[in-house]
């Protein structure tokens, strides 16, 4: 009786193992086709990246197999995954999460010839990794609920009670991190910190997850204003259309640590074993043909390499006047995520 | 002379000795308890792993025990009292409407009640939150919590109500109750157990929500410990957190049990007759406007709102998998899933039904646990052990999602083939024998067909979470693999609505035939007890 | 001398689960054809019996022999599917996803399918092959289960309380059906049941199983007329039990003398305990001429009329006498409060006191 019954559950077993067989199977089909496939681990936005993998693998036949997730998430997975990462490529937002990585010895030296393709000063210092696009942090606000004249200079002003109430903040947001060591560097942690806690209070009831969201609710008139990137307002008016468009953006004033450039930048795994492949992936991202795609794109971030134009209608990069931080001391971003944490924004 | 007369009437003699059950069997066959206790050994595993990993962490104390885990505690706290209170109003009027009621049109509310199971919180939640950017925060996150959830209470009680013996209730009349005191003295008194239950599997999908509380820009525990992850670069801090909620979850699965055994309110006979239905008189309107407004409001709104994106046109289309090849993709792996977790749970099943003991009770309740944990938890917990452990085996494999599928849905697969093999009992395995007929066969004509659509109702179960599930597919699947979920969440999040709309209605459509042949199959389970009681 | 091995032959059977012991050496013979009924107080193991019979469960010492062939025995087992036992279960248990038709034929081979239609002609249920079990009322499930169980032309037929879940109107008729069915299809039949009126209306021959053993197995009569002692007594049907003392093949007891019967020698001038019965105990009005000399003067305390006849306690006009109770046939013709004279007739039934009497209800009289 019992033995029977344990066989049919061993079969059953068995069954149930061969259908994860089945559904397992069809992905890994189609890519073994194929002759060379790299795995990229984008924590870019898909708007930016899809255009990219596809023009590339018309280009060189290599397959790019995509795992888009947060960048932080990303870093985390790497880490965890050590030598064992199946990644080839990383694709960040951000420098600190490239900067992590590269402290933690998991990338590449990249050839020089690809590090050169974009300013030495938007990559990596030690070499590990190269900058592909530019954004730069603005405020954005909706003029029905605050008017122009009423904004702030700098992002200091932010944290006090003038704007409580009228604030939208992404404060899990990877973007906000380098403004948050940009004010460090300057004014020390316990003002940071101070800063935060009032930014926190302004922002009650408007903590959003992500800057797409800070830009469609200031967009809707849910509240006044936020601090983004550039290039999610024109996101959002290429989703909507410009004519649904209400809200505007304006800088800080130049030099304000507030007004921040921040570099997204590829890197190569040092576990790779398709070191080859995953350069010239890399090398194609900071190419004039890649950098052109970037442009044309509905990403809407800054090319990064010379001779490659601003996207249209967004103010050339060289007429910035950003916090002259550099990358390296925005560091890996550990200082502000503790910085948050204390704020309770984490 | 003494006089001893004694007058005994026959059934006055009461025997000495009470025999033991001859229907609960003695021994467990050794076989089978190791199966079950494996199975319950990997379950815990999640949890183990979890322990280990706050154990290691730095500074826990410093990161669990600050103003803003109070802040998060408060803020799950109360939307889960607030969201679970709603839903037991909303399922328990609902379920007393269709089944106790002249409700108009009952038929097809007893089907759209159950419907929003397979409309993921999430869904419920863009569909709302597109509709108007004042659905946020805390009544925004109250709101679409208590629509999409409402049936865990709903389902239940129904039942209960179905089967409910209407006999107590006209004790109650004749005793001098009038209708209103006798529903809420009698009636719900008899569903409490099933709202209970249903008021626990809500709370726990709450505290376990990500998806809807992130759209809605509401923060708890669950998406603080995305927010850790995927910020801070924090698997030991995201571990330490996720062990609070484990806490609170654990409270709270004790707690119904606690007061679940605190009155056994089993019922020793089966009802005569079905229950009468009230008649609602010149409430009816108002009854059936409120009945419509839910179901507007928890099927309407979601699909309405893709709906309404799918038809703008936009000018960036992003690239994505195709809407086929998802669909397929989340088929496959719904249905492996399904299959494995009822597999699974059949030993478990079996032991906790045959042979029940306290060691048999305690693996069964042991795997309710599960539940405790966020879907984001166990997979994490997954991918960092067969890395660490595991020499990479399996990692960002479609194995191990499916893996984690199976342990994660594994309670609601226990509870499917629970039922089903309550449909068994031995009895008819023993009558058959006696009959001259053989174990395999037996098996085969009995024991199967009996189980089967239970078996069936517990792969759907599985089946129709999976298709709905984001938090552990977004961390475990393969890479370059998308589902519908995982597609519909990535143009969700680049506000590419018209683009996640058709995800969204898929998704609902392939979640939706199970959940409505689940739904009929439980209904006429309902019915034969009620024909076979009133001959009992 | 019959050349026939008995129909079911049980010895020294016994079982326990966990610590309780439930069947404590338990021996029986029931002949070939025979309609034998186990009569038990619930929980008395019974049911347990049964299983063993069957081959459900093991036992953990003695023997089942079925028509002579030993089933059960030390390193002897025979498999439930081999033992050709009908089992007819409390509850009926139809197989519930199957046609009331294909129940009965469940445990015929392919070619023998058709005997289906027979069997449910015999038991009065042909019209109904095609419903599904949850259609069926209580009786005709039993009905069914019956037909079941007959199909596979048992050796042995076990009926577990097959009638306690009917009504009580059902009951009676259902009961007599199937002891009709039975009867004709020959087969040797063990009921087992707790209700004594079943057994003793049923069975040829009944055996009550007390604390795990048989105390007593007999033709209904002798059971209700000799039990072998007073719990059996009480068990069987309602009792007074008098004290008495024994002199030369008589008793006297508060009643008088009567002759009596006793399992064995009772010593002259012994303490004895005296089973009367209800019915033997007679009474008229006080006033009624026919009352013989011997009679006792009494009171009419309480009265239980059920049509085909009535209960009646009375209690003797002697100092401290407890209570008695007489049956009477259709209407006593008296009413409480009454005075009546009260005798007893026939002879009754006696046996040594014991040291320790059983404390059960003095006075009870329920139904």
């Amino acid at each position: 009786m019992r033995r029977s019954i344990a066989s049919l559950w061993a079969l059953g077993l068995a069954g149930s193992i061969g259908l994860v067989g089945v559904a397992t199977a069809a992905p890994s089909a189609s890519a073994r086709a194929h002759a060379v496939t790299i795995t990229l681990y984008n924590g870019q936005h898909v708007q930016t990246t899809d255009a990219l993998v596809r023009a590339f693998t018309r280009r060189t036949g290599i397959t790019v197999a995509v795992r888009s997730e947060d960048e932080g998430a990303l870093v985390n997975e790497i880490e965890a995954e050590g030598s064992r990462s199946p990644a080839d490529v990383v694709f960040t937002e951000n420098s600190p999460a490239l900067e992590s990585l590269q402290g933690h010895g998991l990338l590449a030296r990249l050839p020089k010839a690809i590090r050169s393709a974009t300013p030495a000063r938007f990559g990596s210092p030690r070499g590990d990794w190269v900058g592909v696009t530019a954004r730069v942090s603005v405020i954005v606000y909706n003029p029905a609920l605050i008017r122009a004249t009423q904004l702030p200079r700098s992002v200091l002003a932010l944290g006090t009670a003038r704007y409580r109430r009228e604030l939208a903040l992404a404060p899990g947001e990877t973007d906000f991190q380098p403004i948050i060591t940009a004010v460090a560097a300057r004014d020390g942690t316990a003002r940071t910190r101070s800063w935060l806690e009032g930014m926190k209070a302004n922002a009650a009831g408007h903590l959003y997850p992500d800057n797409e969201t800070v830009t469609n609710d200031v967009n809707r008139g849910l509240v006044a204003l936020g601090v983004i990137n550039q290039y999610y307002w024109y996101r959002l008016r290429a989703q909507i259309g410009a004519r649904n468009m209400h809200a505007r953006i304006a800088e800080f004033a130049p030099r304000d640590p507030g007004y921040v450039l921040d570099v997204s930048g590829a890197g190569v795994l040092a576990a790779s074993p398709h070191r080859r492949a995953a350069e010239r992936f890399v090398a194609f991202l900071v190419s004039r043909a890649g950098q052109s795609i970037i442009d044309r794109s509905d990403s809407f971030e800054y090319p990064l390499a010379k001779g490659v134009p601003a996207p249209t209608g967004e103010a050339p990069l060289a007429s910035l006047r950003p916090d002259p931080i550099s990358i390296a001391e925005l560091g890996d971003g550990h200082r502000a995520v503790q910085l948050l944490e204390q704020a309770g924004l984490l | 002379m003494a006089l001893d007369t004694r007058v005994a009437s026959p059934r006055a003699a009461r025997p000495a000795r009470v025999a033991a059950r001859a229907t609960s069997a003695g021994k467990v066959p050794p076989l089978l308890f190791a199966l079950a206790l494996a199975v319950c050994v990997v379950l815990a595993g999640p949890l183990v792993f979890l322990l280990l990993e706050a154990a290691s962490a730095r500074d826990v104390g410093a990161l669990v025990f600050r103003a803003f885990t109070a802040e998060l505690l408060w803020n799950t706290a109360r939307l889960t009292v607030a969201a679970v209170a709603a839903c037991v109003v909303l399922g328990t009027g609902a379920a007393f409407l269709v089944e106790r009621t002249d409700l108009p049109f009952r038929r097809f509310f007893a089907v759209a009640f159950v419907v929003p199971l397979a409309i993921p919180d999430f869904v419920v939640s863009f569909g709302w939150s597109s509709l108007s950017g004042a659905i946020s925060g805390f009544w925004g996150a109250l709101l679409v919590m208590s629509l999409a959830v409402y049936p865990l209470v709903y389902l239940p009680v129904a039942a209960s109500l179905r089967n409910g013996d209407p006999a107590e209730e006209e004790v109650a009349r004749s005793l001098g109750y009038g209708p209103w005191r006798t529903f809420l003295r009698v009636t719900l008194a008899q569903a409490r157990i099933a709202v209970l239950g249903g008021a626990l599997l809500c709370a726990l999908v709450i505290l376990a929500e990500y998806g809807a509380f992130e759209m809605l820009g509401y923060q708890t525990f669950t998406t603080e410990i995305f927010t850790e992850l995927q910020v801070a670069f924090d698997l030991n801090g995201a571990a330490a957190l996720s062990l609070v909620l484990v806490a609170l979850s654990i409270v709270l699965v004790a707690g119904e049990l606690a007061s679940r055994g605190r009155r056994g309110a089993e019922r020793t006979r089966a009802p005569r007759h079905p229950p009468q239905r009230h008649r609602l008189g010149r409430l009816r309107p108002i009854a059936l406007v409120g009945a419509t407004g839910l179901v507007a409001g928890a099927i309407g709104v979601p699909v309405a709102t893709c709906g309404y994106w799918m038809a703008q046109a936009t000018t960036a289309p992003l690239a994505g998998v195709s809407l086929a090849s998802a669909t397929a993709q989340t088929a496959g792996y719904g249905v492996a899933a399904g299959a494995l977790a009822v597999v699974l749970a059949s030993p478990v099943a079996l032991l906790s039904v045959r042979y029940q003991g306290v060691l048999a009770l305690l693996l069964e309740r042991s795997t309710y646990l599960v539940l405790a944990v966020p879907g984001l938890v166990v997979a994490l917990a997954l991918s960092t052990a067969s890395l660490r452990y595991g020499g990479g085996f399996g990692y960002q494999s479609a194995p191990l999602l499916i893996f984690a599928y199976a342990l994660l849905f594994f309670p609601l697969a226990l509870v499917g083939v629970r039922t089903s093999l309550a449909q068994a009992p031995r009895r008819f395995e023993e009558v058959a024998r006696s009959l001259g007929v053989r174990q395999r066969s037996v098996f085969r004509r009995v024991t199967l067909p009996l189980v089967a659509p239970g078996l069936a109702a517990g792969f759907c179960l599985v089946f129709l979470s999976v298709v709905t599930e984001l938090t552990a597919t977004l961390v475990l699947r393969p890479t370059g693999v998308e589902t519908l979920s995982t597609q519909f969440w990535s143009y969700q999040q680049n506000l590419s609505y018209a683009q996640a709309a058709p995800f969204a209605l898929v998704m609902v459509g392939l979640a939706a035939l199970p959940s409505v042949a689940l739904g009929r199959y439980f209904d006429r389970l309902a019915r034969r007890q009620l024909a076979s009681g009133a001959v009992a | 001398m019959s050349a026939a091995p008995p129909g079911l032959a049980l010895s020294g059977l016994r079982k326990h689960f966990g610590s309780q012991l439930v069947l404590d050496g338990v021996d029986l013979t029931v002949a070939s054809g025979a309609f034998a009924a186990l009569l038990g107080a619930s929980g008395s193991g019974k049911t347990t019996l049964l299983r063993l019979i069957a081959g459900f469960e093991r036992p953990d010492a003695g023997s089942v022999a079925i028509g002579g062939r030993v089933v059960e025995a030390p390193g002897q087992r025979v498999a439930p599917e081999d033992r050709r036992v009908g089992f007819v279960p409390q509850e009926a248990a139809l197989f519930p996803h199957l046609s009331v038709e294909a129940n009965v034929a469940f445990g015929l081979p392919r070619r023998r399918r058709l005997e289906a239609a027979a069997l449910l002609e015999l038991v009065g249920m042909a019209p109904y092959g095609r419903r599904m079990p949850h259609q069926l009322s209580g009786g005709q499930q039993q009905r069914v289960a019956l037909a079941r169980a007959l199909a596979i032309r048992p050796a042995l037929v076990l009926l577990d309380e097959p009638f306690s879940s009917l009504d009580p109107n059902l009951r009676a008729a259902v009961r007599e059906e199937v002891g009709r069915i039975l009867r004709e299809a020959g087969s040797t039949v063990l009921l087992v049941t707790h209700d004594q009126d079943e057994a003793l209306s049923l069975a040829d021959v009944v055996a009550v199983l007390r604390r795990g053993v048989v105390a007593q197995c007999a033709t209904p009569r002798a059971l209700y007329g000799a039990p072998a002692d007073v719990e059996l007594a009480c068990f069987l049907g309602e009792a007074n039990v008098l004290e008495g003392r024994a002199r030369a093949g008589e008793v006297t007891t508060v009643l008088g003398a009567a002759p009596c019967g006793a399992p064995g020698v009772l010593g002259d001038g012994e303490l004895v305990e005296v089973l009367v019965r209800p019915e033997q105990l007679r009474l008229v009005a006080v006033s009624d001429p026919s009352a013989p000399q011997e009679s006792l003067a009494a009171v009419v305390e309480r009265l239980d009329y059920h049509g085909h006849d009535a209960l009646v306690r009375v209690r003797l006009e002697t100092e401290n006498a407890a209570p008695l109770v007489a049956r009477t046939l259709g209407d006593p013709g008296v009413v409480a409060g009454e005075r009546v004279r009260v005798w007893l007739d026939g002879a009754v039934r006696a046996w040594p006191r014991r040291a320790v009497t059983t404390s059960r209800a003095a006075v009870s009289v329920q139904d």
